[in-house]
C-alpha cells in the first residue's frame, strides 16, 4: 500500500510538473515588434502597402502558432514623410515600446536618419526597400536591392537593347544622386552617353519642377529615361512627359522607384509599355507567389496589389522569425547572429542573407507595364545577385566622402532643403 | 576499418565492464555459501542491485559506443569525401593554371610592342605550343587599335574543332573572329575592361561552335593594368569545356557519387547532366525548381569561396546526400561533390550496435526483476517468477532482433559477378556491385565512361537504347522460378540507329511470349515485316510474359529480402548496342517509390520495398561464335530488380505459433512427472506415457519441416529451420528426463520433485532461440 502510495504520488507530482511547464510556455508574453512607415505625406502612397504585407506576415506566423509557442504583437507608428519623425518614432520603439525589432523606412533619407540610433542602442532595423548602396550597418538588415541587383543590370539590359544615350531624371535626395553618380560611370564604361540629368524637390506633392526637366528631355532626345523620382512626383512627370509627346515606344522610361501600388495611382495610358526594374512583380508565375497574392487580396480587397517593398517587407518578418526561432531568443544580438548565411523561400523566390553586408542575394528583374496596371516580365538575371553595397568603380573611401559631401551641402540632411531656386 | 582509437578504448571499456561483474557476481556468491537465510536474501538483493547497476553502467558505455562507432562511421565517409574534392580540385587547378601565365605573358609582350601581322600569328603559334591541351589562343583589339587601316581586328588561333580550315598553322588553325565583339552582348571582350584580367562567364564560340573555359587579360597600350593607359583590346586563351568535363571524370569522385564546376554565376561548367553545361543552366535554377533552400544556399557559399559541406535531401527523390564543395583557386570556379549517404555507410555497424545495446537492457531487466521479485516474493515463486523474467526477456530480445533486422538489412546480398577493366570505367561499380540508375547524372557519367573504354579498346562508339519496363505481375511459381508479366518499350531514332534491329532479349526467361503490343512511327518508317534495313523514329511497345529461373538466398528465412531481376539485352547484342534506362519515362526514379511497377502491386506474401533499373558488369568466357562479339568484357548490362521483403506474418502464424504450442505441450508433459503421491495419482505419470507424448510431438514437428522443405527445397539451413533443431533436442531431453526420473536416484533428478528441469526448460529453450538468432543476425 505504501509503495503504491509513494508511486502514485511520484506520477501525480510529475503531471503537475508537466501542466505548470505547459501553462508557463502557453502564457509566455507576446515578443513586441516595431513597424515604422509613413502612413500620412507623400511617401504613404509607397508604405501602406509595406504595413500591410508586414501585418499580414506577422498574421501568418500568429496564426501557425507564433515563434516557439509566444505570439508577435505590432505596434505600428507613422513616420509622416519626415526624416526627423522618423528618428523621434524610432528612438520611442526602442526605448519606451521595447520592442525586439523594428521593420521599416522607404526613402534613403529617412533610413539614414534612423541608422545612428539603432547603432547606438545596438538594436535591429529590416529594411525592405531598393536603394543606393554605399551603406553597411551591422545593425540593419537590407531586404532592397543594391545598385548592383537593379540598376547595374538595367544598364546592361538597355545597352544590349541598343539604347545608349541615357537621360537621368530623379528626386532631389540622397538615393537619385549617388544611384545617378553610378549609372553615369557606368555609362561611360560601356561606351553609352548621359545626355542630361535632372532632379525635381523631394517630398513635395506637386509637380514641382517636371515640367523643367521634360523640357530637357524633349531637347536631348534620348534613346530612353532612367527614372529615380520617388513619391507623388511621378503622376506629374508621366503627365508632363506625354503632353510633350514623348511616347513610352519612342523613348521608353525606366523607373526604379514604381511598383504595383504606385501604378495604381497613374493612369495606364500614360506609363504603358515603359518599364520598371525590381526583384520582384506581382505578376510572377509561380505556386508561392500565387497563394501570396490570393492571401493578400482576401486579407485587404481584391483590388490590391502587391510591389517588391511588400514582398521584401513580408519576407523580412518570416526571415527574422526564423532567425528568432533558430536562436531561441528574440534579442537583437541574437538574431543579427542567426541573420548570416540564413536562407528563405518568398513569393518573390528564394533569398539568401550575406554573410558578409547583411543584404540579400536577389534576382534582377525587368518588367514592361501593360494595360491592366501589371508588370510583364520581360528580362531577369539567371542567377541571384550577390549584394555588393559599394559599386567597383570607387572605393569605399571614396564612396563615403560622396556622400559626406551631399551631407554637408544639404546642411547635414539627406534630402536637398531648399531646390526653389533650381526648379523655379 | 572504423575502429581506431576512441572506439578501441571504449570497447575495452566495456570487457573491462563485464568482467568486473563477473568478479563482483563471483566474490558475492561465494559469500552466500553457508549464510542463514535471510542473510543470504540480503546479500542476494545487493548482488541484483550491483548487477543491475553494473549492467546499466555496461549498457550506457554500450550505448556511447554505438554513437561513436556511428559518428565515426560518418566523419570517416565524410573525410575522405572532403579527401576525394580537395584532390580533385588540385587536380583541376595544375590543370588549368598555367594559362593565366600564358595569357599576362602575351599581353605584357603585346602592350610593350606592337607585333606585324606575320610576327604576331607566328608568336601565337609559338605559344600555343607551350600548352598541349589548350583550344584557343587569340587577341581582339579595339577599333583601330591594331591598325589605322582595319577596324576590327582578332585573330584567333584553334588548335582543334576545324574541319576546313582556311588559314592551317602547323597543325593548327588560324582564324580572324568575323563578328563585332565590341558589341555590349560580347562579354568576354566587355568584362576584362571593367574587371580586369579575369576567367570569363562559359560562352559559346562562334569560330569553332564550342564551349569555352577562357582567361582574358585587358591589353592597355604601354604597360598592362594602368587603368589611365588607353586600352587596345584584350588577349585570350581557352580550353573546351569537353577538356574541363574530361578532367572531372577522371578524378576519384565518380567512384562514390559524381562532381559537378560551377562558375562564379552560378553556372554549369561541368555536369554529368550534359544539358545543363550546353544550356548555360545555373545551379539556381535547379534549386528554384525545386525550392530547396538549402541547395541555393550551398551553391551561394561555393561561389563565394567557402569549403564545406552540407547534409542535403533530395526534394524530388528523398535521396540522402552529402555535398562537398571548395573552390578552384586560380579560377574563381566551384567544385562540388555528390556523394549518397546509403551507398556509403555501412548498415552492419548500426545493426550490431543496437542488437548490444538490446543485450545489455535486457541484462539489466533481469538483474531489476530479480530485485524485485526478491522484494515482493520468496521461495519457490521467487524463482518461477525469475525464471519467467528470464524466458520472456530472452523472447523480447528475439523479436527485438527481429525488428533491427527489419530496419536495417543486410544489403550484401547480391552476389554479381567481378570484373576487372580499366579503372575509370569499373570504379563505378566497386567490388563489381550493380550501380543503380536513379538519374540522368549518374547515368551519363558510365555512358561518357564506357564511351572512353570503347575507343581505347578501338571498338566502334556505343549505340544507346532508351528502354523501358514497366512489370504487371510477379509470381513466385517455385524457389527458384518466377513468373512475370509487363510490357517493355524502346525508343529509336532516325539515323542513329540505323541498320540496327528491333527486339530484346531477357536471357533467364523460360517460355517467354512477346507481343507487339503498340507501335509509334514516322510516316517514312517500313512496315515492321520489312525485313530492311530500319532507319526511322518509332517507339515499340512489347507485351511480354515468362518465367525467370534465378537463385534465391533463404538462409534468413521468414526474414529473408529477395531480388527479382530481368537482365535485359539488346537484339543486336553482338554489337556494342547499349540498352539505357529510359528516365523520362517516369515520374521518380527514386528506388522507394517502386518505378516500373503497378501501383496496386500485389505479391502474396511479400512486400515490395522497391525497385529500378541499375547496371551490372558481366564478363563471358566465349565469344558467342561471333569473332566480332563486343560484350565479352566489362559490357554494362541493363537490369530492372524489385526488391522483395518477406512478410512475416504468414509464417508466424503457420510456422512459429506451431513451434510455440509444441513447446508449451512438451513443458506440460514435463510437468507431468510427478512422485509425490497425490500429484502422482491424479496426473498419472509414467515415463512411457511421456516417451509416447514426446513421439507425438516429434511427428508433428517433422512433417511440418519437411512441408517446409518441400516448399523451399534449398542446400542450406535456414533460420527457421534452427528452432526445429532445438525442438528436437527438447523432446529428446524431455525423454531421458523422465526415463532417469523413473529409475535413477540421483539427487539432482530427484531435487524437489524434478523441479531443476522443470525450471531451466523455458530459459534453455529461448536462450538457445536466442543464441542462434545471434549467430544468424548479429
Amino acid at each position: 500500500m505504501t509503495r503504491a502510495a509513494l508511486f502514485f504520488g511520484l506520477v501525480l507530482i510529475m503531471g503537475i510538473g508537466w501542466l505548470a511547464a505547459y501553462v508557463m510556455l502557453a502564457q509566455q508574453s507576446p515578443i513586441t515588434v516595431g513597424v515604422l512607415h509613413s502612413q500620412t505625406g507623400s511617401m504613404a502612397i509607397h508604405e501602406q502597402g509595406v504595413i500591410d504585407a508586414t501585418l499580414l506576415a506577422i498574421e501568418h506566423i500568429n496564426a501557425a502558432g507564433g515563434i516557439q509557442g509566444r505570439l508577435i504583437q505590432p505596434v505600428v507608428v507613422d513616420g509622416a514623410s519626415n526624416p526627423a519623425i522618423f528618428a523621434r518614432e524610432a528612438e520611442r520603439l526602442i526605448v519606451e515600446e521595447q520592442v525586439s525589432v523594428v521593420f521599416g523606412c522607404w526613402a534613403s533619407a529617412c533610413r539614414k536618419t534612423v541608422r545612428p540610433i539603432f547603432e547606438r542602442h545596438k538594436h535591429l532595423l529590416f529594411y525592405p526597400v531598393q536603394y543606393e548602396g554605399l551603406e553597411m550597418s551591422s545593425n540593419i538588415v537590407y531586404l532592397g536591392a543594391t545598385p548592383n541587383q537593379q540598376i547595374i543590370p538595367t544598364i546592361k539590359w538597355l545597352m544590349s537593347t541598343k539604347r545608349k544615350r541615357l537621360f537621368l531624371v530623379g528626386s532631389d535626395y540622397v538615393f537619385p544622386r549617388a544611384a545617378h553618380a553610378i549609372i553615369r560611370a557606368y555609362v561611360t564604361r560601356w561606351r553609352g552617353e548621359i545626355v542630361g540629368e535632372v532632379y525635381i524637390p523631394f517630398g513635395r506633392e506637386t509637380g514641382e519642377g517636371v515640367q523643367l526637366a521634360v523640357q530637357q528631355i524633349v531637347a536631348a532626345k534620348p534613346d530612353a529615361i532612367l527614372n529615380t523620382i520617388n513619391g507623388q512626383a511621378n503622376v506629374s512627370f508621366f503627365r508632363a512627359l506625354r503632353d510633350a509627346g514623348i511616347a513610352s515606344d519612342a523613348i521608353p522610361t525606366v523607373s526604379f522607384s514604381i511598383s504595383e501600388p504606385e501604378l495604381q495611382h497613374i493612369a495606364p495610358s500614360l506609363v504603358q509599355g515603359d518599364f520598371a526594374a525590381w526583384n520582384y512583380f506581382q505578376s510572377l508565375k509561380t505556386a508561392r507567389n500565387e497563394t501570396f497574392i490570393k492571401e493578400f487580396q482576401e486579407r485587404y480587397g481584391r483590388n490590391r496589389v502587391v510591389g517588391d517593398p511588400m514582398e521584401a517587407a513580408y519576407v523580412a518578418v518570416h526571415l527574422w522569425s526564423e532567425a528568432v526561432a533558430a536562436g531561441d531568443s528574440a534579442e537583437p544580438e541574437h538574431v543579427l547572429s542567426q541573420m548570416r548565411g540564413r536562407s528563405f523561400s518568398g513569393p518573390g523566390g528564394m533569398v539568401y542573407v550575406d554573410t558578409e553586408n547583411l543584404h540579400t542575394w536577389k534576382t534582377a528583374r525587368i518588367g514592361q507595364i501593360g494595360q491592366n496596371g501589371q508588370f510583364e516580365m520581360i528580362w531577369s538575371s539567371e542567377t541571384p545577385i550577390r549584394p555588393d553595397p559599394y559599386p567597383s568603380i570607387r572605393s569605399q573611401k571614396e564612396w563615403d566622402i560622396f556622400l559626406k559631401d551631399l551631407n554637408q551641402q544639404w546642411n547635414g540632411q539627406w534630402a536637398n532643403p531648399n531646390p526653389a531656386s533650381e526648379y523655379e | 576499418m572504423f575502429y581506431t582509437e576512441d572506439t578501441l578504448i571504449l570497447a575495452l571499456i566495456c570487457i573491462v565492464n563485464e568482467t568486473r561483474d563477473l568478479i563482483v557476481f563471483s566474490f558475492l556468491l561465494a559469500m552466500c555459501k553457508g549464510m542463514d537465510n535471510s542473510k543470504r536474501r540480503m546479500y542476494l538483493r545487493i548482488l541484483f542491485v550491483i548487477g543491475f547497476l553494473l549492467s546499466v553502467a555496461g549498457t550506457y558505455t554500450l550505448y556511447v559506443h554505438y554513437e561513436a562507432v556511428s559518428q565515426h562511421q560518418r566523419d570517416e565517409v565524410l573525410k575522405e569525401a572532403q579527401r576525394i574534392i580537395d584532390e580533385t580540385a588540385k587536380d583541376i587547378d595544375a590543370h588549368l593554371r598555367p594559362l593565366i601565365p600564358l595569357t599576362t605573358a602575351l599581353a605584357e609582350d603585346l602592350s610593350r610592342q606592337m607585333l606585324s601581322l606575320k610576327a604576331l600569328e607566328s608568336y601565337l603559334i609559338d605559344r600555343a605550343k607551350t600548352q598541349p591541351n589548350l583550344f584557343g589562343v587569340g587577341v581582339a583589339f579595339e577599333p583601330f587599335a591594331f591598325s589605322s587601316q582595319i577596324k576590327l581586328f582578332a585573330p584567333y588561333l584553334t588548335t582543334r574543332g576545324q574541319p576546313s580550315c582556311p588559314q592551317p598553322r602547323d597543325g593548327r588553325c588560324l582564324v580572324s573572329v568575323d563578328y563585332d565583339y565590341t558589341e555590349f552582348a560580347h562579354r568576354w571582350y566587355r568584362e576584362p575592361f571593367l574587371n580586369g584580367a579575369m576567367w570569363n562567364e562559359p560562352h559559346f564560340g562562334m569560330a569553332n561552335q564550342t564551349l569555352l573555359a577562357e582567361y582574358a587579360v585587358p591589353l592597355y597600350r604601354g604597360s598592362p593594368g594602368g587603368s589611365a593607359l588607353e586600352p587596345i583590346g584584350v588577349v585570350f586563351a581557352n580550353y573546351s569545356l569537353d577538356y574541363v568535363r574530361q578532367l572531372l571524370n577522371e578524378s576519384r569522385i565518380s567512384r562514390t557519387g559524381y562532381g559537378f564546376l560551377i562558375s562564379p554565376e552560378g553556372r554549369f561548367l561541368a555536369h554529368p547532366r550534359h544539358d545543363f553545361v550546353k544550356n548555360r543552366k545555373t545551379i539556381f535554377q535547379l534549386a528554384w525548381a525545386k525550392e530547396d533552400t538549402v541547395l541555393q544556399s550551398m551553391a551561394i557559399r561555393a561561389i563565394t569561396g567557402e569549403k564545406s559541406y552540407i547534409e542535403h535531401v533530395d526534394p524530388e527523390t528523398q535521396q540522402e546526400e552529402w555535398i562537398v564543395f571548395q573552390p578552384i583557386p586560380s579560377t574563381g570556379w566551384a567544385l562540388g561533390g555528390v556523394f549518397i549517404k546509403e551507398e556509403l555507410l555501412k548498415t552492419e555497424t548500426f545493426r550490431g550496435g543496437l542488437i548490444q545495446i538490446l543485450l545489455g537492457m535486457m541484462l539489466s531487466t533481469i538483474f531489476l526483476g530479480a530485485l524485485v521479485a526478491t522484494l515482493w516474493t520468496s521461495g519457490i515463486r521467487e524463482v518461477w517468477s525469475d525464471v519467467v523474467l528470464v524466458s520472456l526477456c530472452f523472447v523480447v530480445a528475439i523479436v527485438c532482433i527481429w525488428i533491427i533486422e527489419d530496419t536495417y538489412p543486410d544489403h550484401e546480398m547480391r552476389d554479381v559477378e567481378v570484373s576487372t577493366g580499366p579503372q575509370s570505367f569499373t570504379s563505378y561499380f566497386p567490388n563489381g556491385k550493380a550501380r543503380s540508375i536513379v538519374d540522368e547524372s549518374t547515368l551519363q557519367q558510365i555512358l561518357h565512361s564506357y564511351e572512353d573504354v570503347s575507343e581505347e579498346a578501338g571498338q566502334k562508339a556505343p549505340l544507346y537504347i532508351p528502354t523501358g519496363l514497366f512489370l504487371q505481375s510477379i509470381e513466385f511459381s517455385s524457389s527458384t522460378n518466377v513468373e512475370v508479366t509487363g510490357y517493355l518499350w524502346q525508343t529509336y531514332q532516325q539515323g542513329v540507329h540505323k541498320g540496327i534491329a528491333r527486339g530484346f532479349i531477357l536471357p533467364e526467361a523460360n517460355d517467354l511470349t512477346v507481343e507487339l503490343a503498340y507501335h509509334e512511327a514516322d510516316q517514312n518508317c517500313p512496315p515492321l515485316s520489312d525485313a530492311g534495313l530500319r532507319d526511322c523514329s518509332e517507339l515499340l511497345g512489347w507485351y511480354f510474359s515468362g518465367t525467370l529461373r534465378q537463385n534465391f538466398a533463404y538462409d534468413r528465412y521468414p526474414f529473408d529480402r529477395q531480388e527479382v531481376w530481368l537482365r535485359l539485352w539488346h537484339k543486336d547484342f553482338a554489337r556494342n548496342v547499349v540498352l539505357v534506362p529510359d528516365l523520362q519515362s517516369y515520374d521518380v526514379m527514386n528506388h522507394v517509390n517502386r518505378p516500373g511497377l503497378e501501383q496496386e502491386f500485389v505479391l502474396p506474401g511479400w512486400s515490395i520495398v522497391g525497385s529500378g533499373f541499375e547496371y551490372r558488369l558481366h564478363g563471358y568466357n566465349t565469344d558467342f561464335g561471333i569473332r566480332h562479339y563486343v560484350g565479352q568484357e566489362n559490357f554494362p548490362e541493363l537490369y530492372f530488380s524489385v526488391e522483395i521483403k518477406r512478410d512475416f506474418l504468414s509464417p508466424f502464424i503457420s510456422k512459429f505459433i506451431p513451434q510455440l504450442v509444441i513447446a508449451s505441450m512438451l513443458f506440460a508433459i514435463l510437468l507431468t512427472g510427478s512422485k509425490r503421491e497425490e500429484r502422482a495419482t491424479w496426473l498419472g505419470f509414467s515415463a512411457q506415457d511421456v516417451v509416447l507424448g514426446c513421439a507425438a510431438l516429434f511427428f508433428v514437428l517433422i512433417f511440418d519441416q519437411a512441408s517446409l522443405r518441400d516448399k523451399l527445397p534449398y542446400d542450406r539451413i535456414m533460420y527457421i529451420e534452427s528452432f526445429y533443431f532445438i525442438l528436437y533436442v527438447a523432446i529428446m531431453l524431455v525423454c531421458i528426463n523422465a526415463i532417469l526420473f523413473a529409475v535413477s536416484q540421483s539427487k539432482l533428478i530427484q531435487y524437489q520433485d524434478n523441479l531443476l528441469l522443470k525450471l531451466g526448460f523455458w530459459p534453455v529453450v529461448t536462450g538457445a532461440m536466442l543464441m542462434i538468432t545471434l549467430g544468424v543476425f548479429y
